[in-house]
């Protein structure tokens, strides 16, 4: 490497120093101490006191709420993404037909995405009311009796799981628009010319060719569905009677109210693997089909 | 181009940044003060104080006009104050006292104050306690104090009297319906008479309710306490939950009836979905009675102000036994501080008559917290505000007679949150039985007992 090329990288490393130690220090620092946290016993009172794998072991044989919030937290997964992808789908088609309005339209659908995540909690809290709600008022004309949305222990969920589907279908959408319109005209032209009426061209041809925008959608909206926690902290804190007690709440609980930080901790890195284990199945399973399809 | 050229401008500009950001990251200079613009001599002259707390410096509650006066009374010091919300302070606070930077003085709430006192967090306050013939032990309520002392050394100095004892009653409604106005001597059947006559119905709607217990949760139910029940064998050294304690059943048994058999009093889910409390309610006119702290009343004067009401204390259960669940702070001081004997005046002054005085008058809203200095209590300060006047002030420090707090376990906050709050819910929106969901807190509180 000459003596200009070398100086032009030093120049490059300090530019990127600053962010680059900011992860380390923020990022990549904490990732590491967690890890050993999590095989301590630590209340932050008194210095962390090593337990091996305890936390692991109270975790999985003697936490009835490791498991509970782990049930809670795939049946959220459950209910959010399957029918976050086919109605941000069902969106996204809507506005690639190019119909008086649309700009107007997609702007409205992704506006929940830039709102604040609490704001939004706050608004649909009022909605689900069951004193004032407009949701009750709605029901009512069709004679449905009101409903505690947040506080039956049977609604709370699916609750929180329409308000995030609300929130996050302008993303999947806009993500899926981009991907319609990458879908060659000529291919459906073909199609058209063969005989496939609307339905066999969306099945096999759009369908087929927005694999990689489904296969990006499902891994991000999987990950995000497991890390649930900014709804259910504002609209339900976990209940009625743990009824919404997701996850990530319950380690912030460890964490933060409890001041089980290596056992929090431990619950972090079982979640990660859970990610990771999820995520490696799709990429293997999954991320090879959907880009098939573009090679 | 003159100067500086483009790459040493670039190396410059990356090197400064590195150092601007290793810079932000190290600690602060100990003797800065801030706004101190003097040299090192000057900083030298001025002590710093570090006062952390969850109550808000606003002049609500008058803080501010009382650390003014503290340094205005103390040349040469300066107070700082670390004000955080109630869900955010422990997380901070500890946070502080694991990296070795306490504040020097700190509120700790009642619940996990025996963690902070197992841990060596706390100085012991006993000895400075004997020093001023003024600022004594037996100057607070015994069972407020009781509860910060450990081994018979006092840890922590309480802030007020705030049991939750107070029946706020809408004069109005009483008055439209013909019924006498609640007083000291009322039991439960009394109650239950009056809310029975003040409830409204309009269709299927209910257009006015009778009744509305704010805190419930059964190891703070008002009908846990008043029945004679408990929630374990002891509140200073508890070896055994007893949820399965019938009084305990039959007190919660009697709250779950006003909600869901003689339905004079709301759900909690009613005000759970819109983050409301009974206040909230009681102001709009549409609920008569409804029992909770003073400090609804402290913090949220002009909504009481929007109906003609009157205080009185919350009914005794049917053969007279009185019982109020009650929360509170302490303030302390650090074991680790370099100011132990300013810290310590700072919490003589705060939670003495002078700090309440001048808390007082920097309150805009004319109205404040009852103090559990009796001193204070007694004075003109607390028993002539607010105005418009309240009757019966002196229900707080009568029912301090009364007060329960929760039980000193280690693992008590743990268990509130994931069990008794979760199944006391559960009775409250009618979806288990009193028996069943106690059946789960005795059970799961025994297992946290046994350390399991």
């Amino acid at each position: 490497m000459s003596r200009a090329a070398r100086q032009q990288a030093l120049v490059g490393y300090a530019f990127i120093a600053p962010n680059f130690l900011a992860f380390l220090i923020f990022v990549a620092g904490p990732v590491v101490a967690g890890l050993f946290i999590s095989f301590s016993e630590w209340d932050l009172l008194s210095p962390p006191k090593w337990v091996a794998l305890q936390n692991y072991v109270d975790l999985l044989t003697n936490d009835r709420l490791f498991w509970l919030s782990l049930g809670h937290t795939i049946y959220y997964a459950l209910l959010t993404v399957p029918a976050g992808i086919v109605i941000s789908l069902a969106l996204a088609l809507l506005l690639n037909q190019g119909l008086f309005g649309t700009r107007v339209y997609r702007t409205l659908f992704f506006i929940p995405v830039v709102a604040s995540s609490i704001a939004v909690a706050l608004v649909w809290k009022w909605f689900y009311n069951g004193e004032f709600g407009v949701l009750n008022w709605l029901l009512s004309w069709f004679r449905i009796p009101p409903q505690n949305w947040l506080t039956n222990s049977q609604l709370a969920m699916p609750a929180i799981a329409l308000t995030v589907i609300w929130k996050t279908m302008g993303y999947n959408m806009v993500i899926f628009l981009a991907g319609l319109q990458d879908v060659p005209q000529s291919l459906l032209e073909a199609a058209a010319i063969d005989g496939a009426n609307s339905r066999q061209r969306f099945w096999s041809v759009t369908l087929p060719l927005l694999r990689p925008q489904l296969f990006f959608v499902l891994v991000v909206s999987l990950i995000g569905a497991f890390q649930a926690f900014d709804m259910v902290y504002v609209m339900t804190a976990g209940g009625p009677g743990n009824a919404t007690l997701v996850y990530n709440y319950y380690i912030w609980q460890n964490a933060f109210q409890f001041f089980k930080m290596g056992y929090a901790s431990a619950m972090a890195y079982i979640l990660f693997l859970l990610i990771f284990v999820i995520t490696l199945f799709q990429v293997r399973y999954l991320g090879k089909r959907a880009y098939y399809e573009l090679g | 181009m003159n100067g500086l050229s483009r790459r040493t401008f670039l190396k410059v500009a990356g090197a400064g940044s590195v150092g601007l950001m290793l810079a932000a990251c190290a600690p602060a200079s100990p003797g800065a003060a801030p706004g101190a613009a003097g040299g090192a001599a000057a900083n030298q002259a001025i002590k710093k104080l570090i006062v952390a707390s969850f109550y808000p410096v606003d002049q609500t509650a008058g803080w501010a006009g009382l650390v003014d006066q503290f340094v205005k009374d103390n040349p040469g010091t300066t107070v700082e104050t670390q004000v955080t919300s109630f869900n955010e302070y422990l997380p901070k606070l500890l946070t502080q006292i694991a990296a070795d930077t306490p504040p020097d003085v700190l509120g700790v709430e009642n619940t996990p104050f025996i963690q902070f006192v197992r841990k060596n967090v706390l100085l012991d306050l006993s000895p400075l306690l004997q020093t001023d013939p003024a600022f004594k032990a037996t100057d607070f309520f015994p069972k407020l104090i009781g509860r910060y002392t450990v081994d018979g050394k006092v840890f922590g100095i309480p802030y007020d009297v705030q049991p939750i004892c107070c029946l706020f009653y809408n004069k109005k409604h009483f008055d439209d319906a013909k019924v006498a106005y609640p007083t000291g001597e009322w039991k439960w059947d009394d109650l239950l008479a009056a809310a029975q006559a003040l409830t409204k119905q309009d269709g299927e709607r209910t257009a006015q309710y009778g009744f509305y217990l704010n805190e419930t949760a059964t190891d703070r139910n008002l009908f846990v306490f008043s029945n004679g029940g408990t929630v374990a064998d002891s509140e200073e050294t508890p070896t055994k939950p007893t949820f399965d304690d019938p009084k305990t059943i039959e007190g919660m048994q009697f709250w779950s009836d006003l909600i869901h058999k003689q339905k004079v009093s709301p759900s909690p889910a009613f005000f759970e979905q819109g983050g409301l409390g009974g206040a909230d309610l009681f102001a709009t006119g549409r609920l008569s009675m409804y029992v909770n702290g003073y400090w609804d009343l402290v913090f949220a004067p002009d909504k009481f102000a929007q109906v003609p009401f009157g205080m009185q204390i919350a009914p005794s259960g049917n053969d007279g036994t009185r019982g109020y669940a009650t929360g509170g702070t302490a303030y302390c001081v650090s074991q680790t501080t370099k100011n132990q004997d300013l810290a310590w005046k700072f919490v003589k002054y705060f939670m003495g008559m002078p700090g309440y005085q001048a808390a007082f008058a920097a309150a805009t809203k004319g109205i404040i917290y009852p103090p559990a200095y009796i001193p204070a209590y007694n004075s003109e300060v607390y028993l002539k505000q607010p105005n418009p006047p309240v009757e019966n002030l002196q229900i707080n420090g009568d029912a301090a007679e009364y007060a329960h707090f929760t039980p000193h376990h280690e693992r008590w906050v743990e268990l509130r949150d994931t069990v008794i709050i979760p199944e006391t819910q559960l009775i409250g929106n009618g979806e288990k039985s009193v028996e069943e969901a106690l059946g789960v807190m005795q059970t799961e509180a025994a297992k946290a007992f046994a350390g399991a």
